[in-house]
């Protein structure tokens, strides 16, 4: 009976993989760019900005393919996939999250054939590897604008997830923000070692609430499940990365959004003609690598003219988020008054600034 | 002989053929053609050097973590610690390797090995003497073992051991050089010391158990307990001594991954190699010399399961599924071996 | 201030709650189901797609239930009605639901579908508020476990799934049916821990994303152990689960440095260190039946 069973079974099988056996079909003489992101391509944050940017380029550079692979881990994984991708024979790889940055330091070493993109790393690497970045905190300094003149209750709530420099950037420039506006405002930081965990997320957010923060924001792949704890608990929230408002629709006040695409569709053309050179660039809200998202409607119209105003300055260049006198949570002058801190200060920041609680061990 | 190959047509070629047209129904369902991405999932795991080379280096990792669940369970014990042992592996030798980071290759490398191994062992021995002197379950409590020594690897790379100027990122300082395991190049294939450690413990373990008093004990201890221990054989020592045991074996894929793959220590190398070495354990029922070859299997389904992501578009998870459907459909369609004494 | 740490504490428990109960009355029945994980994943995504498709939390929260149900019928085929290994059955189960689940949820990435918003505050000062951060979600999870007290401690049904686990023979010499018995339990483990996915993605994160469960399935697994096999005792041990994760976010906002992954063993190490003590005294806990699915080698 069993035995029957099995031929049938076999007969099947043979069939249907007799049907299909056709080798996919070779790919075109294209250009090939790999992409590698940390998280879903939808998930409406960071890999979502990415992947917009991946479809300009697709859009944009005739004789260009692109293909990417998500939700690849921060550790051999991302190593395997690149060797993969160099393996068949593509041309350039953007690795975009900070955590590829040691693999492909290592794999652009023994591949000099391929050029490779990192976005976020701390530096170009000579013959192929070249980092992009923006000063993203120049924005979260003016969504903190924003939140500080929201908040009634003086606390405001960050949940981060690792305490790299950029992320610290971002934390202190929201709260150097928010102070300008509010000088008795505290920022509370919660890190939650992920950049997708939303258990973790959310409790982080429902711990901020319960400390009496009545702004949140956050620095994770997805903001989804901290907009949704700060609009069920009717506070307000401050995107980031991009523009999620339709998760908090009552309560979102604005955000720091990325908008990397400009920049692939040039690294991608000048590596396609031959003029590419590994270059660590850094751009900001004056070239349009990030933007302020839209107002919700919570935000008054006085609140956004004050900070479009202020927009108006950094565009101009006339205004640094870091400037002195500026002293670290432990009370430490790190800038005296009249200078700023330098930017190789800002690529390594390692501590919180005066108002800002939390820790970063 | 006829005999022998209905065994194996029962025995291998039902289940394959189950997993196939599941698998096939399951991409048929999905909109994609199952022919041509068998077809290509095949070459993404075995075609070429590359391909090979990749595989390898998933296959050894699984068998060793394979061990880790055939030898305790030829004394009817369930260990599903194997992501432990790997972790207590890496972390004891990367011990070494900070403690003595300018050290010479052939001290460094030998004696991180030998502390990998030594970490593994403790770690079994734990979960082991749980189970033979204070009646501890060994399943249950090698599988919260494994999330304390996740836990204890996240704080160590997270503080003491988080290496200065890596901007707050959770990682050890790179291993240098003199601390990297041999890799051998055959004909573009790409194999390191660990697959030839990996035999030499089948080989071990294959003799052992087939050809010394040990595995005679085993077999006691296995299907009479109190015949065993009539015959007074020390039951409790040799819990312990085969959980030590086979702590060792995911414990060198614990280092060898680390050293060789990740280049640092950091979280995550461990993911999905104990699941990996279970089923490849399960399908070879235990038998040593079968796990080489169904290891083999699942490291190119590993493999396969990264390229069909580039190649056909196909989410990671694809791999996890095919892997889900072999393991059920290989508990429903092998007959359960029967215990007799 | 207290009130509402109290509150954080029990939103952050409320899935390993449902899934721990779940997985409580499977363990007395004497079957252990590894595959916890997978149904919570299965039940997350599950009722987030019925939520997201007909417009209706309420319908996705209980779709959620059902989906954990529908894979728990594969679990209960496997092991009660074809009798095979319960250690490799669960794990195939979580790996089934993490991978069906996360390929069949990519669509619903960055989706929004309705979820439970917490209670408007009404007056009543502190407490008030203390009420406003809750939802709908969390009260059923409540009548939920206070059902299952009922069922398991004061109906004939509870006794019969006691009875199983401490031997499955003299039930069957009493006359019932031990395999139907044992697959209800499977069953009823199945919806609560698909409950419990639900909760987490409807109640608590309010999105999907792929293994969003985080090991909350694992360690409810723990908690079972922790809360001795006792269905009555999974609150407090839940609880304790909740506490923990809580602690380590308020000495983090104190700047304080204790790492908090140290503070995430807690949950494990409590777990071996009840089933050591228990194990030793007089009293052993484990159900008789279920430590006879650890000696059966079906390799």
């Amino acid at each position: 009976m069993r035995f029957k069973l099995v031929k049938y079974l076999g007969l099947l099988a043979l069939t249907a993989t007799a049907i299909a056996m056709i080798w996919p079909a070779a790919y075109a003489d294209d250009f090939k760019v790999g992409y590698l992101y940390v998280g879903p391509v939808d998930d409406y944050g960071y890999n979502y900005a990415q992947n917009q940017a991946r479809l300009m380029v697709q859009k944009e550079v005739p004789g260009v393919t692109t293909q990417y692979v998500e939700n690849v881990p921060e550790n051999a994984d991302a190593d395997r996939v690149m060797e993969r991708m160099i393996n068949g024979n593509f041309k350039m790889i953007f690795a975009t999250s900070y955590g590829y940055y040691n693999d492909m330091v290592r794999l652009a070493a023994q591949h000099h054939e391929v050029i490779f993109e990192h976005c976020g790393g701390p530096k170009a690497i000579d013959p192929n590897a070249g980092t992009y970045f923006s000063d993203v905190y120049q924005a979260v300094y003016l969504a903190g604008i924003t939140a500080g003149k929201m908040t009634k209750t003086g606390k405001l709530g960050y949940v981060a997830a690792h305490p790299i420099p950029q992320v610290l950037n971002n934390i202190n420039a929201f709260e150097l923000g928010a102070k300008s506006v509010n000088p008795a405002v505290k920022t509370y930081v919660i890190f939650t070692g992920e950049w997708a965990d939303p258990p973790k997320e959310s409790a982080a957010a429902q711990k901020l609430i319960s400390i009496g923060a009545d702004v949140l924001t956050d620095h994770q792949d997805n903001p989804i499940p901290v907009a949704r704890v700060a609009e069920t608990n009717h506070i307000y929230f401050v995107g980031y990365e991009s523009d999620a408002s339709k998760f908090a629709p009552k309560g979102w006040l604005t955000g720091a959004i990325f908008n990397w695409g400009p920049t692939e569709v040039k690294l991608v053309t000048s590596a396609m003609k031959g003029t590419w050179k590994p270059e660590h660039i850094v751009g900001s809200i004056s070239d349009g690598m990030v933007e302020l998202a839209p107002f919700g409607p919570a935000v008054p119209a006085d609140v956004q003219t004050m900070v479009l105003n202020e927009k108006k300055d950094f565009v101009a260049g006339k205004k640094e988020v870091f400037a002195g006198p500026l002293k670290d949570a432990s009370g430490k002058e790190i800038v005296p008054a009249g200078q700023t801190l330098s930017p190789d200060k800002i690529a390594n920041m390692n501590f919180f600034l005066d108002g800002v609680e939390g820790s970063i061990q | 002989m006829r005999h022998r190959l209905q065994y194996l047509l029962r025995e291998v070629g039902a289940p394959a053929l189950g997993v196939l047209v599941l698998a096939a129904i399951f991409f048929l369902m999905n909109g994609a053609h199952p022919g041509s991405l068998f077809a290509q999932m095949f070459s993404d795991a075995f075609g070429g050097a590359f391909s090979l080379s990749q595989t390898l280096l998933n296959a050894v990792t699984i068998l060793l973590c394979g061990l880790a669940v055939s030898l305790p369970a030829r004394l009817g014990l369930i260990n599903v610690g194997a992501e432990g042992e790997m972790i207590a592996g890496a972390i004891a030798g990367t011990a070494i390797i900070l403690w003595m980071p300018s050290a010479p290759f052939l001290l460094l490398m030998p004696l991180m090995t030998l502390a990998a191994m030594a970490g593994g062992a403790i770690w079994g021995a734990i979960i082991g003497a749980g189970r033979a002197y204070f009646n501890v379950n060994e399943t249950i409590a090698s599988l919260m073992l494994n999330f304390v020594a996740a836990d204890f690897l996240e704080y160590l790379i997270n503080g003491p051991w988080e290496a200065p100027g890596s901007g707050n990122w959770p990682t050890s300082d790179p291993y240098p050089p003199n601390a990297m395991p041999p890799v051998f190049t055959f004909a573009k294939v790409q194999v390191n010391a660990s697959v030839v450690l990996a035999l030499i413990a089948v080989a071990g373990l294959f003799f052992w158990f087939t050809y010394t008093r040990g595995g005679l004990i085993a077999r006691f201890l296995l299907h009479n307990a109190r015949l065993a221990r009539f015959a007074q054989i020390p039951a409790q020592r040799w819990t312990l001594i085969v959980m030590g045991l086979a702590g060792i074996f995911p414990a060198l894929a614990g280092i060898y991954q680390s050293t060789l793959v990740e280049g640092r220590l950091q979280a995550g190398f461990y993911e999905g190699y104990m699941m990996g070495g279970f089923v490849a354990a399960w399908i070879a029922r235990n038998d040593f010399v079968a796990l080489v070859a169904t290891s083999l299997l699942l490291g190119g389904l590993f493999s396969a399961a990264d390229a069909l992501q580039l190649d056909a578009n196909l989410p990671a998870s694809t791999g996890i599924v095919i892997e889900a459907l072999i393991i059920v459909v290989v508990l429903l369609l092998r007959t359960p071996k029967r215990i007799s004494a | 201030m207290i009130l509402d740490t109290v509150a954080t504490v029990f939103i952050v428990s409320t899935p390993a709650l449902l899934a721990t109960l779940g997985e409580t009355v499977g363990e007395r029945a004497g079957v252990i189901n590894l595959g916890l994980e997978g149904q919570m994943l299965l039940g997350a995504v599950g009722s987030y797609y019925v939520s997201f498709s007909t417009n209706s939390v309420w319908l996705g929260f209980f779709a959620g239930g059902l989906f954990g149900v529908a894979i728990a019928t594969i679990f209960a085929l496997m092991v009660v009605t074809a009798g095979r290994n319960q250690i490799t059955s669960g794990l195939a189960i979580y790996l089934l639901g993490y991978g069906v689940s996360a390929f069949y949820g990519r669509t619903l990435v960055g989706q929004k579908a309705p979820t439970f918003s917490d209670f408007q505050p009404l007056g009543w000062g502190g407490f008030g508020i203390f009420l406003s951060h809750f939802n709908s979600a969390h009260v059923i999870a409540l009548i939920v476990f206070a059902i299952v007290l009922y069922a398991f401690y004061r109906t004939r049904l509870g006794t019969l799934v006691k009875a199983v686990g401490a031997s499955a023979d003299s039930v069957f010499v009493a006359g019932y049916s031990v395999r139907a018995i044992r697959f209800g339990a499977v069953l009823v483990n199945g919806f609560l821990s698909g409950l419990g996915g639900a909760a987490l993605a409807l109640a608590y994160s309010g999105s999907w994303s792929e293994g969003m469960t985080h090991g909350i399935g694992w360690i409810s697994v723990a908690l079972v152990v922790v809360a001795t096999w006792e269905p009555l005792y999974v609150l407090p041990a839940v609880l304790l689960y909740g506490s923990a994760q809580v602690l380590a976010m308020t000495l983090q906002v104190s700047g304080v440095d204790v790492s908090p992954y140290l503070l995430d063993m807690i949950p494990y190490v409590v777990a071996l260190a009840v089933m050591a003590f228990f194990a030793n005294s007089k009293r052993d806990v484990m159900p008789r039946e279920l430590k006879n699915v650890f000696s059966e080698v079906g390799f």
